[in-house]
């Protein structure tokens, strides 16, 4: 097991967000966690990835808790992509990359050619070599999104958590993004944790599903025993119309 | 995308690329520290400097050298120190003076020349013993308020700082007003507009070990606050302790602060304008930033002194004009030349 999370609670001052939350996650794994707004899946995530300190019951990350693990030995393993990312200072495409060699650091001033390797590999992963050499705050927001993850893939992690990465982009970059994270996970093994409103889309590389409301799973499985039109109701409160995709998945048709 | 507006650099730092970033900025220092004990209102000769006893050697060493090597530290740790709160309060407009340490040092300044103490403190005068105080204790107070379950969050920060300048503004003022006479308020204004005249080779010699191992300690703290840019999330992510990094900057910044503003007042601009001229002409990059701007910093203010004590030679401008007036144009020119945003 990668992650063993057991009785999970956390609370921002006074509310409660994840409420007694149990959930293992295998090596591996394509996970989606989708739920409506406020339902505590980015805070889950979070926890996840060591950010959120203070909460009760256990977050256990290869058999030892996440709070033991110092940053750096975290960092080599977990790597965590948000839904945006801004910079104050002129960095360019490739620092920003090369920030994810971090945990790796040997000398305090100076980069390595392996550093230097790492990044290039992670910007052909990420269809990103054009970008060499641009500021990070002039790029598009798809490929500002991609160079995120590839200084994610710098850090040569077993596990990617996303949080609702492709939120800010328009429908091309949305379906390369996720293509690009299937890929991650079928071929290099990757466990890929994304939380995300597209439904659609997740449920397409997802090989499982889990739905939070109100800090508790309400269901899981894989998208046929998710994406039914009981079951959304009760995630979301909404009526939708499930159809058959051409290749066999199921699509939501949200109606009201 | 339009291509103009950058210059494409390498990501990684190699030995290399740090002599040809740095290098410039310490040859810059360099030949400022050669050039500037030969300017002044008197016309000295090496020749007659190195005679001995002569006139020409007591301007050269009493008058001019402490003054330039000083005021190289002084620029230095100002320019450092506005790069480590830059990058912690993820900031560009962030200073050396944000977080309070020159009101406060400037407060304890005035209170001491208020009670008119005449003491000197292991060779240190009380003013300076006074100024050193008052910005230790505004970097408590401020460290004090803004704490909160074992972090340090970077608003409140900010927000406890600003609100420290005021109060501090305030009773500074209040001062002034309610109690001192003329010579004492001549005294006063005169400390805060800063300056590096007056200062002694001892002066030296009890600062500067301190200031390097400071500066050196901090750039170890360097490659940490890149990621720091991109949020605190993001620097935690790549596993940066950033609280931890964000009090080692906070202290050491403020510490070299305190130090300098102890002894010359307050000196504005050069933690501004220093970093950021550097960030447009080498990068973003805090390891070429920190011992970059520590030279940069140090060649920049004694040149400005240089012009404060010879433009109207005999009588001197204070300092922080200079800087301004100087700074400021170059820095406009920078910002324009570069097409698209800063930041």
């Amino acid at each position: 097991m990668t992650y063993v999370i057991d009785n999970l609670s956390f609370a921002y001052s006074q509310s409660r967000v994840v409420e007694s939350l149990s959930l293992s996650i295998k090596a591996g794994e394509f996970l989606a966690i989708i739920g409506p707004n406020g339902a505590g899946k980015s805070t889950l995530l979070k926890l996840m990835a060591g950010l959120l300190s203070g909460f009760q019951g256990s977050v256990n990350f290869m058999g030892k808790s996440i709070v033991d693990y110092k940053p750096a030995e975290l960092a080599r393993k977990v790597a965590f992509v948000p839904q945006e990312t801004h910079v104050v200072f002129p960095f360019t495409v490739d620092e920003m990359i090369l920030m994810g060699r971090m945990p790796y650091r040997q000398s305090f001033l100076f980069d390595t050619e392996t550093d230097d390797q790492f990044v290039r590999q992670a910007m052909a992963l990420t269809q990103t070599e054009h970008l060499t050499g641009k500021l990070f705050a002039e790029i598009s927001g798809g490929e500002r999104q991609r160079v995120v993850l590839a200084s994610a893939l710098a850090q040569t992690p077993e596990v990617l958590l996303l949080d609702e990465p492709t939120v800010y982009l328009d429908l091309k970059h949305q379906i390369q993004f996720y293509e690009i994270l299937a890929r991650l996970n079928t071929r290099q093994h990757m466990t890929v944790v994304a939380v995300t409103h597209d439904i659609n889309l997740a449920s397409r590389h997802a090989g499982r599903l889990i739905a939070i409301r109100e800090g508790v799973i309400v269901t899981e499985g894989t998208s046929d025993q998710v994406l039914t039109a009981e079951k959304l109701h009760e995630i979301f409160g909404i009526t939708a119309d499930i159809v058959e995709r051409p290749d066999g998945g199921r699509f939501v048709i949200p109606s009201a | 995308m339009d291509d103009s507006s950058y210059r494409p650099r390498k990501a990684g730092l190699t030995p290399a690329r740090f002599l040809v970033t740095v290098g410039p900025c310490a040859l810059f220092l360099g030949l400022v520290l050669l050039i500037t004990p030969w300017i002044g209102s008197a016309g000295i000769t090496w020749a007659r400097v190195w005679e001995g006893l002569s006139p020409d050697r007591e301007i050269f060493l009493i008058a001019r050298l402490p003054r330039i090597l000083f005021g190289a530290l002084a620029g230095g740790s100002l320019a450092v120190a506005g790069v480590l709160f830059q990058a912690i309060l993820r900031n560009a407009l962030a200073t050396p003076f944000t977080l309070g340490v020159s009101s406060g040092s400037s407060f304890g300044a005035v209170f001491a020349i208020w009670l008119g103490l005449d003491i000197v403190f292991f060779g240190i005068p009380i003013v300076s013993v006074a100024a050193f105080a008052g910005a230790l204790f505004t970097i408590l107070l401020v460290f004090l308020i803004a704490r909160s379950r074992h972090a340090l969050p970077t608003f409140t920060l900010l927000l406890a700082g600003v609100t420290l300048n005021f109060v501090f503004a305030a009773l500074i003022l209040f001062i002034h007003f309610a109690a001192a006479d003329f010579n004492e308020s001549f005294l006063m204004v005169r400390w805060m507009m800063g300056g590096v005249s007056d200062v002694s080779y001892s002066m030296i010699a009890k600062t500067a070990p301190l200031i390097v191992v400071s500066v050196l300690l901090l750039l170890a703290y360097a490659a940490q606050l890149n990621p720091l840019a991109a949020g605190e999330d993001w620097a935690t992510t790549r596993g940066v302790n950033v609280e931890h990094l964000k009090r080692v900057c906070y202290v050491g910044g403020s510490l070299l602060t305190a130090t300098i503003t102890a002894v010359t007042g307050p000196i504005g601009f050069v933690g501004l304008i220093v970093p950021h001229s550097l960030r447009l002409i080498a990068g973003p990059d805090h390891r070429i930033l920190i011992p970059g701007a520590f030279f940069a910093g140090g060649g920049f203010l004694v040149l400005c002194d240089t012009m404060a004590r010879t433009l109207f030679a005999p009588t001197e401008i204070p300092v922080g004009v200079i800087t301004a007036l100087l700074g400021g144009p170059f820095f406009i020119v920078l910002l324009k030349q570069r097409k698209g945003d800063l930041f």
